[in-house]
C-alpha cells in the first residue's frame, strides 16, 4: 500500500505578501529590471531582473536571465527557456525556493532552501546558497563620479 | 502600505487565493507528535498536523508559508457550512413549534 503524503496548500496574499508588481499574460519585458517589492509572473520576464521582495512565477510565467530574488520564490511557471541551456538562465533567491507540481526549471537555481513538490520538473542544477554567497555585482557598487580637476 | 496602495496592489495584483501546491517531496513528519518543544528558547507549540484541526481561522499564520491542504471532510464541512448551520436552525425551530403545539394543545 503507497502511503501518500498530504498536499500542501499556498494563500497567495498581495497584500500581506508586499507583491505590488504583476507582469501580466502576453506582456514581455527585456532589460535591466528592478522590482520594488514583490512581483508576479504571467507573462513572460528576462534579462537583467532584480526583484526585492518574493517573486510569483504563474503558470504559463516565464522568467529567463540573471535574476536575483531578496525573498522566497514560488515557481509555478517556467524558469528558463524550453529545452535550454542552464547558463542562459540563473536565479539566485535569498530565501526559499518552492517548486510546485507545475514548475518547471531549465536553468541554473541557487537558494538557501528548497522545497520541491511532486511533478516539479528540475531539469538544471541546484545549488545551495550560504550566507557568504551574497556577493555584491556592479549595481550594489556605487562609484563617486570622475570629476575633471 | 496605505489604503490607496493596498487599494490599488489589490486592484491590479488581484484578491488573495489559495493555490494548490503539491505532495511534498520529502519523508512525512511523524503523525504522532503533538507539541514540539524548541530546546534552545523553550518555546512550545502544536506541531503541523495538529496546528491543522485546533486552529479554525489562517488568518495570523505566517504569511507565504504553505499549510497542509484540509482533509475531504473538512472541506466538504466548509463547503457546505451555510447549509448545515440553516438545517440546524431549522430543526431547532421545528423543535421548538412541535413542542409548543404539543404542549399547548
Amino acid at each position: 500500500m503507497e502511503l501518500k503524503t498530504p498536499q500542501d496548500t499556498l494563500t497567495l496574499d498581495p497584500i500581506a505578501m508586499n507583491v505590488v508588481n504583476r507582469v501580466a499574460a502576453g506582456t514581455v519585458l527585456d532589460g535591466d529590471l528592478q522590482f520594488d517589492g514583490g512581483l508576479l509572473v504571467q507573462g513572460e520576464v528576462s534579462g537583467q531582473v532584480r526583484v526585492n521582495g518574493r517573486l510569483i512565477v504563474w503558470t504559463g510565467g516565464v522568467v529567463r536571465g540573471r535574476v536575483r530574488v531578496s525573498g522566497d520564490l514560488y515557481l509555478f511557471g517556467q524558469l528558463g527557456a524550453a529545452g535550454g541551456n542552464p547558463h542562459d538562465t540563473s536565479l539566485e533567491c535569498q530565501g526559499m525556493a518552492y517548486v510546485s507540481k507545475t514548475g518547471v526549471s531549465t536553468g541554473t537555481l541557487m537558494a538557501r532552501r528548497l522545497q520541491l513538490y511532486e511533478g516539479a520538473d528540475l531539469q538544471g542544477p541546484f545549488k545551495t546558497l550560504k550566507l557568504g554567497d551574497h556577493l555584491p555585482v556592479l549595481h550594489d557598487v556605487h562609484t563617486e563620479p570622475t570629476g575633471s580637476p | 502600505m496605505d489604503e490607496t496602495d493596498a487599494f490599488f496592489t489589490q486592484t491590479i495584483v488581484g484578491a488573495p487565493l489559495s493555490v494548490l501546491l503539491g505532495r511534498r517531496q520529502a519523508h512525512p513528519s511523524p503523525q504522532t507528535v503533538g507539541l514540539q518543544v524548541n530546546p534552545s528558547t523553550g518555546e512550545t507549540r502544536l506541531s503541523r498536523v495538529w496546528h491543522e484541526w485546533a486552529v479554525l481561522s489562517h488568518a495570523c499564520d505566517p504569511v507565504g508559508q504553505p499549510r497542509l491542504r484540509p482533509g475531504r471532510v473538512r472541506r466538504a464541512l466548509e463547503r457546505h457550512a451555510l447549509l448545515i448551520a440553516l438545517a440546524g436552525a431549522l430543526a431547532l425551530v421545528g423543535t421548538a413549534v412541535f413542542w409548543g403545539v404539543w404542549l399547548w394543545s
